[in-house]
């Protein structure tokens, strides 16, 4: 037990550096919801420094942690192709989620690509619901750098590559906060925010400890240091748990969360049309991660892989077509006699199998 | 009864359940705070542990099957209460209720400035935390489909399915078989005490074990130094570090590993300080905690504290050091067998090529996710800083000679796994690093404090 509570410490001088420092935590510019979406869920992004196409594989140089976002200055017109393969290839360690934006849904979807030795692969059926209409935009998303990265694009059928000006900018985006574990931090000067306080921080002890011939009461001052950096950063942070608090709220109130769409209101309407007893259900649309969140959020209704002979069929955004008995997206076949028993809107249905059309 | 009346019955009884098991192994604690940190600490793991003790022994999930633990674990105070049984005390420390109602007054007002500062900041977290528990639906994909699906598995088939054909029904609780059961036994018995599943109340014991831990933290500091700006000081860096804010309200056990394996550490120091061996008896709770909340608490804490152990207890002819080994590992038997007997691995994403060599580029993958991403803030520039202070308290006494070995191989072996075998993939998206970082910091968090306090008790001579 120590005699004064306080140990003595020279609080007064360094009160003033501390308060100096959480002004400048609190003055940080905090960014747009947009930004902090990038803040919580992705990797900082840098740049690609320059990127062209040949043949039909893109060709990135110099890239860094995060994501990019490739517009096209040509949309593609998903229906023209035969064959949706992709490869990505180049000085890369692990798998990149490959994405790309529907203009007509407004929204973006896209795939974990299977990482394999001599690159990474996506292989979508011709008949890929997500794969459709006009497709305005490209985006890969890493977490790596590398100083080359190719991406072999499917070619539309009938021709032999894109041309050169295909793409005009090469922008960083942000990427949605599907895992806990991906922070940013926030950058200052280009510099990471933890890296600059940290290392101030760490030098400032190490030329103290040099210059500063009373290690007693240098001792009793490092605590000091190390709560008025601390709370420098954390004041930042917490700036951000706060807009984070914002916007989940506004997003809670419309029934929705995050880049999640109209998932939770789509899990809904499909519970409230199934039976009471358990039961089970197939479905049909975008895999991940609307699949993890049916089968989760359903229990203890089942939900299981097609094909199956699940009583019920809940299709999220995808298009429907009937052709003589057979319900079919795109060039599956989804069921035969069977029937809507509700409609979420145009593109999202429940089936019930075992009734007429 | 109103769900929410129920949840707070249930936990009262937890860590009435939890103090009741720590004072029958004769481990004290001196204050109410501290009884009712370390209570529900301790109950939540032994809980857990009986509830999913009888599921593998094939009892269907009832009411009963729920509440009967609860009764097992009250069953030694009420004992200890008839036969008039004091807690051994063996030296009469200044107790936190003693000693705190002058602590605020003699307080500087910079002093007191930094310590409510402080404080706020972790009441806005946890506030915040609890709102996100109650007003967000599931939504990190992990989060429901590696843990709390398990749990709610287990709740609406009534028990566990023991079929590993039934992979896509619920195999020992769903997908993810082989990750353990600490938190899946708990809420899926807590939902039928409950009689629904309750996303909230559910998760709230991911709120509920950071806070009882960072209040115990603060408890036991102050104990020890008698500084107000201490006491806050170094349990506000262990709860504010930014990735842990994410962990509160989310149903991973990273965190939980990580409190676990702290309070493990907390546990020996007691040992090396008062030698009661209730407390070591503690230490093997709180390591089976750590070990059975995910398998890297076996792999790197149970692993790395039991080597450290076998170590100082050969080299001090110190016994007794091994005794949180042992009780940790008949804890953790129900456990084993199971594993064994559905060969369950404790990384089933190793292959069969995969051997033990340097991933090239992994080191410098390391640092960056050290150092660039702001997981935990500004920790890692601290720690260095504070050996440079602090460091020479390291080797002055057996606590911190063990606790700072123990750390060590803990990080050794964190570097060994990231570096040296196939989990070095995960360097590139930064997802399981910081996680297991998690389980390292937090004790490490204690160990510094340690040394800072002793340093400036030293210094003030």
């Amino acid at each position: 037990m120590l005699h004064s509570p306080t140990m003595g410490l020279p609080f007064r001088r360094y009160f003033f550096i501390s308060s100096l420092l959480i002004i400048f935590g609190l003055s940080f510019p905090a960014g747009s919801a947009a930004e902090f979406l990038t803040d919580i869920g992705g990797i900082h992004s840098e740049s690609v420094s320059n990127g062209e196409f040949q043949g039909n594989t893109l060709v990135l140089r110099g890239v860094k942690n995060g994501s990019i976002t490739i517009p096209l200055n040509t949309p593609l017109d998903g229906a023209k192709f035969d064959k949706l393969s992709f490869k990505i290839e180049g000085d890369i360690p692990s798998a990149p989620v490959l994405r790309w934006h529907v203009r007509g849904k407004n929204r973006w979807f896209g795939y974990m690509t299977t990482f394999q030795r001599d690159g990474a692969y996506l292989a979508l059926t011709r008949s890929d619901p997500t794969w459709t209409g006009e497709i305005d935009a490209l985006s890969l998303v890493f977490n790596f750098q590398s100083e080359k990265v190719g991406i072999t694009l499917p070619i539309e059928a009938g021709k032999t590559g894109y041309p050169d000006r295909m793409f005009q900018v090469l922008a960083t985006e942000p990427i949605s906060p599907w895992s806990i574990h991906l922070l940013s931090g926030y950058y200052f000067l280009g510099f990471p925010l933890a890296k600059f306080l940290g290392l101030i921080f760490l030098l400032s002890s190490l030329v103290l400890f040099l210059l500063v011939r009373d290690k007693k009461k240098l001792a009793m001052t490092a605590p000091f240091m190390l709560a008025i950096f601390w709370l420098g950063y954390d004041v930042r942070f917490d700036l951000d748990i706060w807009r984070n608090f914002l916007h989940a709220r506004r997003d809670a109130a419309a029934g929705t969360y995050f880049n999640t769409a109209d998932i939770y209101p789509f899990v809904d309407f499909v519970r409230k049309n199934l039976p009471a007893q358990k039961t089970t259900v197939e479905y049909v649309g975008p895999a991940y991660p609307q699949r993890q969140f049916l089968t989760y959020l359903l229990l203890p209704h089942r939900v299981v892989e097609r094909p199956s002979t699940a009583p019920y069929i809940a299709v999220y955004g995808t298009k429907l077509e009937a052709r003589g008995d057979s319900v079919f997206a795109g060039e599956n076949m989804v069921c035969s006699d069977c029937s809507i028993a509700a409609s979420f809107d145009s593109d999202s249905h429940l089936l019930k199998r075992g009734a007429a059309k | 009864m109103a769900t929410p009346t129920v949840f707070i019955i249930f936990h009262i009884l937890l860590a009435a359940g939890g103090y009741s098991v720590l004072r029958a192994v004769g481990y004290e604690c001196r204050s109410f705070t501290e009884k009712l940190c370390y209570g529900l600490l301790a109950g939540f793991p032994l809980y857990s542990l009986i509830v999913f003790t009888m599921l593998i022994l094939r009892a269907p999930l009832t009411p009963v099957i729920a509440w009967l633990p609860l009764a097992a674990m009250l069953a030694p105070i009420v004992h200890l209460n008839i036969n008039k049984k004091r807690p051994i005390v063996t030296e009469q420390t200044p107790a936190f209720d003693a000693a705190h109602n002058g602590i605020w007054r003699r307080a500087t007002v910079a002093e007191k400035l930094f310590v409510v500062s402080m404080v706020s900041i972790l009441l806005f977290k946890f506030l915040v935390a609890g709102w996100f528990i109650f007003n967000t639906p599931p939504y990190f994909d992990d989060a429901m489909n590696n843990w709390n699906i398990r749990a709610k598995n287990i709740f609406y088939e009534g028990g566990i399915f023991f079929d590993p054909t039934a992979t896509d029904v619920s195999f020992l609780g769903g997908p993810m078989a082989n990750y353990p059961f600490l938190h899946v036994a708990y809420k899926s018995a807590l939902a039928v005490v409950l009689g629904g599943w309750s996303e909230g109340c559910l998760n709230m014991i991911h709120l509920l074990l950071p806070t009882a831990a960072t209040v115990l933290f603060a408890v036991r500091l102050f104990g020890i130094s008698g500084s107000l700006f201490l006491s806050a000081l170094f349990p506000f860096m262990f709860a504010s570090i930014p990735l842990s804010f994410f962990h509160l309200f989310t149903s991973y056990s990273d965190s939980t590993v990580g409190i676990y394996s702290m309070l493990t550490i907390l546990c020996f120091a007691d040992w090396f300080e008062r030698k009661h061996p209730g407390a070591l008896f503690a230490a093997g709770l709180f390591m089976f905690g750590a070990a059975f909340a995910k398998n890297d608490g076996i792999v790197i804490v149970w692993c790395s504290l039991t080597t450290v152990s076998a170590i100082y207890a050969f080299a001090w002819r110190d016994w007794k050091l091994a005794l949180p080994s042992i009780t940790s590992f008949l804890l953790l038997l129900p456990n084993s067998v199971m594993r064994l007997i559905f060969h369950l691995p404790l990384n089933p994403l190793r292959g069969p090529d995969d051997g033990f060599f340097y991933r090239r580029g992994s080191a410098e993958a390391f640092i960056e996710v050290l150092f660039d991403y702001g997981h935990a803030g500004i920790f890692w520039f601290v720690v260095p800083a504070l050996f440079l202070f602090f460091g020479r308290r390291a080797f002055q006494s057996r606590r911190d000679i063990f606790a700072g070995s123990a750390l060590l191989l803990m990080f050794v072996m964190i570097l060994f796994t990231f570096l040296f075998t196939p989990a070095s993939e995960f360097l590139f998206n930064q997802m399981t690093v910081n996680r297991a970082l998690m389980y390292f910091s937090a004790p490490l968090t204690l160990y510094l404090s340690f040394l800072c306090v002793e340093s400036v008790r030293d210094l003030k001579g």
